[in-house]
C-alpha cells in the first residue's frame, strides 16, 4: 500500500492554471475594446459624406410598376432617392450638370414632410429591428453665411442642431439655380427712333412668377467717366429702387456691388425687379434711362425679356450637419 | 509534504507573461490607432478642393465672371515665385471659394512633346497631409484671344492643360 499525503491537486499546478486563465480572460476582454474604442465616435462620417454627395451629384430617382426617372419632384408617391442635382435628361440615371442644385427640386424637397426626407435621404439606423432616425440640419448657404432665401422661404431643412452634443458636419461647395436671368450685350439693346435719349426699352411678357433679372455688359460709353444708369420706368411710371428694384455693378475687378456711378465699358450692370410688378397677362414695357451712352440700334420690335432668360446661379455651400 | 519544485507555477508566469508582451505589441503599433476623424478631415479638405475647381469651371458667366477656362487663358505664362503670383485673377476667385485654406496651382501641358509643369501661384511649401485635385482644361486659339493670355495655339490646334490644385490647412 502506497502512502499518499498529498490534497486533491498540487498548489502548484493550480496556481500555474489560475494565473495562465486569469491574464488569457484579460487579453479575451481587451482586444475587442480596443478596435471598438477608435472608431465608435466617428461613425456618422461616412453618412454625411454619402448624404452630401448624393444631394449634390445625384439628380435623385423615382419609378412604379411602368415608369421611372430623375424628375422624382414631379412624382413625389413613388420617391426612391432624394438628390438635388439639375438633370435636363430625365430617363437616364446620370446627369451631366452634378453640384449644379435645381431650384425645382430643391423647392419640393422643402415641401416634404420629415419622415420621408429622413427615409428617402438614408438617415436612419435599424437597431434590432426599430428605426432610430438621427438629427440632421441641411442648409444651403450664400458666401456671406446666410441661409438662402427662395421664394420667400429659407432652404433648410431638418431640426436645429443640439449645442452639448457630437455632430457630424461636411460642407460642399455648389451652384444654386436661385431664379432667372436674362444677359444682354449692350449693342443689342433697342432704343426709340430717332436714338434721341439715352434710353433702352424691353418687352417683358406678364405674369411673371420669380423676380426680372436683366444683366448688361460691354458697353459703349461716350464720355469715359461721365457715363451712368440714371432709373427704370415701367408702361410710363417711375420706378423706385429697394422697393421695386435694385441695381447691382461689378467691375473687373469687383465683384457685384449696390449699383453707383460711373459706369465703364468693362462693367456689368445687374437689375433685379420686383416679379410683383408683372401681374397680369399683359405685355408691359420696361425702359432703362442712362447718360453717356452710344445705342446703335432702335425698335420696334423691342427686345424680349423672355428671348434670353436663363436658369441664375450662384456660388452657394450645401452645409450638412447630423447627430445621433 | 511535497518535495517538487514548482515547475507549473513557472509555466504559468511565463504564458502570461507572452500574452501580455503580445497585447502590449498590438497596442503599441500606430496602424490602428489612426482616428477616424483625422481621415474625414482629410476627405473634407479633398472634396472642398474638388468641389472649388469643378465649380469655378462649369460655372455660367451670370454665376462667377470668369470660369477656369477663361482663366487659364488669360495667363502671361510667366513661372510663379513665392513673392509674386502671375495669375491675380484666378488668385481671387480660388481664394473666395476655398476660404482659409492654403494652396498652389500648377499647370501641365504638352510643349513640344514633352509634358511642362509650370507653377501659376504659389503660397507656401505644402505640410504633410496635403490634397492634390486636378481638373483639364481646352484652350483654343479664340479663348486665349479673347482672356488676352500668353498661350502659342495656333488657331488650327487646341492645347489641353491640366490644373493642379495642392490644398492644406494650417
Amino acid at each position: 500500500m502506497i502512502l499518499n499525503g498529498e490534497g486533491q491537486i498540487s498548489i502548484d499546478f493550480l496556481l500555474g492554471i489560475s494565473l495562465f486563465l486569469l491574464t488569457f480572460g484579460f487579453v479575451i476582454q481587451f482586444i475587442p475594446g480596443l478596435f471598438i474604442s477608435v472608431s465608435g465616435e466617428g461613425s456618422l462620417n461616412s453618412v454625411a459624406y454619402r448624404t452630401a454627395n448624393i444631394l449634390a451629384e445625384d439628380p435623385g430617382w423615382w419609378e412604379n410598376n411602368t415608369q421611372n426617372g430623375t424628375d422624382w419632384e414631379m412624382h413625389t408617391e413613388n420617391i426612391s432617392r432624394i438628390g438635388l442635382a439639375m438633370d435636363k435628361t430625365p430617363g437616364t440615371r446620370q446627369t451631366r450638370t452634378p453640384k449644379m442644385l435645381d431650384k425645382t427640386k430643391i423647392q419640393q424637397a422643402l415641401k416634404l414632410n420629415e419622415s420621408i426626407l429622413t427615409k428617402k435621404l438614408g438617415l436612419y439606423d435599424r437597431i434590432s429591428g426599430t428605426q432610430v432616425d438621427y438629427g440632421y440640419n441641411i442648409s444651403l448657404l450664400e458666401q456671406s453665411g446666410n441661409i438662402i432665401v427662395m421664394n420667400g422661404s429659407v432652404v433648410s431643412f431638418g431640426e436645429e442642431p443640439p449645442i452639448s452634443q457630437g455632430i457630424t458636419k461636411i460642407t460642399r461647395q455648389v451652384l444654386v439655380e436661385t431664379g432667372n436671368i436674362s444677359s444682354f450685350g449692350f449693342d443689342e439693346l433697342t432704343n426709340e427712333p430717332p436714338l434721341a435719349e439715352d434710353k433702352a426699352l424691353f418687352n417683358i411678357s406678364g405674369p411673371q412668377s420669380e423676380d426680372v433679372v436683366i444683366q448688361i455688359i460691354d458697353f459703349n460709353v461716350t464720355v469715359p467717366g461721365a457715363a451712368s444708369f440714371n432709373n427704370a420706368k415701367l408702361d410710363g411710371s417711375d420706378l423706385t429702387t429697394d422697393s421695386d428694384y435694385i441695381a447691382y455693378k461689378r467691375t473687373n475687378v469687383t465683384d457685384f456691388f449696390i449699383y453707383s456711378d460711373p459706369l465703364n465699358n468693362t462693367d456689368t450692370l445687374r437689375l433685379i425687379f420686383n416679379h410683383t410688378l408683372f401681374p397680369l397677362k399683359t405685355t408691359y414695357q420696361l425702359e432703362l434711362k442712362f447718360t453717356q451712352m452710344d445705342f446703335t440700334r432702335t425698335g420696334p420690335p423691342y427686345i424680349e425679356y423672355a428671348a434670353r432668360v436663363e436658369p441664375l446661379y450662384e456660388p452657394a455651400s450645401l452645409v450638412l450637419k447630423v447627430w445621433k | 509534504m511535497n518535495e517538487q519544485a514548482q515547475i507549473h507555477t513557472i509555466e504559468g508566469f511565463f504564458a502570461a507573461g507572452l500574452m501580455v508582451l503580445t497585447v502590449t505589441l498590438i497596442t503599441r503599433s500606430s496602424v490602428i490607432i489612426t482616428p477616424q476623424s483625422e481621415i474625414a478631415m482629410d476627405v473634407q479638405l479633398k472634396q472642398l478642393a474638388d468641389d472649388t475647381l469643378g465649380m469655378l469651371d462649369k460655372a455660367p458667366g451670370t454665376a462667377i465672371q470668369f470660369n477656369l477656362t477663361e482663366l487659364v487663358a488669360g495667363w502671361n505664362m510667366t513661372e510663379a515665385t513665392p513673392q509674386s503670383n502671375s495669375l491675380h485673377a484666378l488668385d481671387t476667385e480660388m481664394d473666395r471659394q476655398l476660404n482659409g485654406v492654403m494652396y498652389n496651382i500648377d499647370f501641365a501641358y504638352a510643349e513640344n512633346g514633352t509634358l511642362t509643369v509650370k507653377h501659376a501661384i504659389i503660397h507656401g511649401a505644402p505640410v504633410g497631409n496635403s490634397v492634390v485635385t486636378t481638373r483639364l482644361v481646352t484652350l483654343y486659339n479664340s479663348t486665349v484671344m479673347q482672356a488676352g493670355g500668353a498661350w502659342n495655339v495656333s488657331s488650327s490646334d487646341l492645347k489641353v492643360v491640366e490644373v493642379r490644385l495642392v490644398a492644406w490647412r494650417v
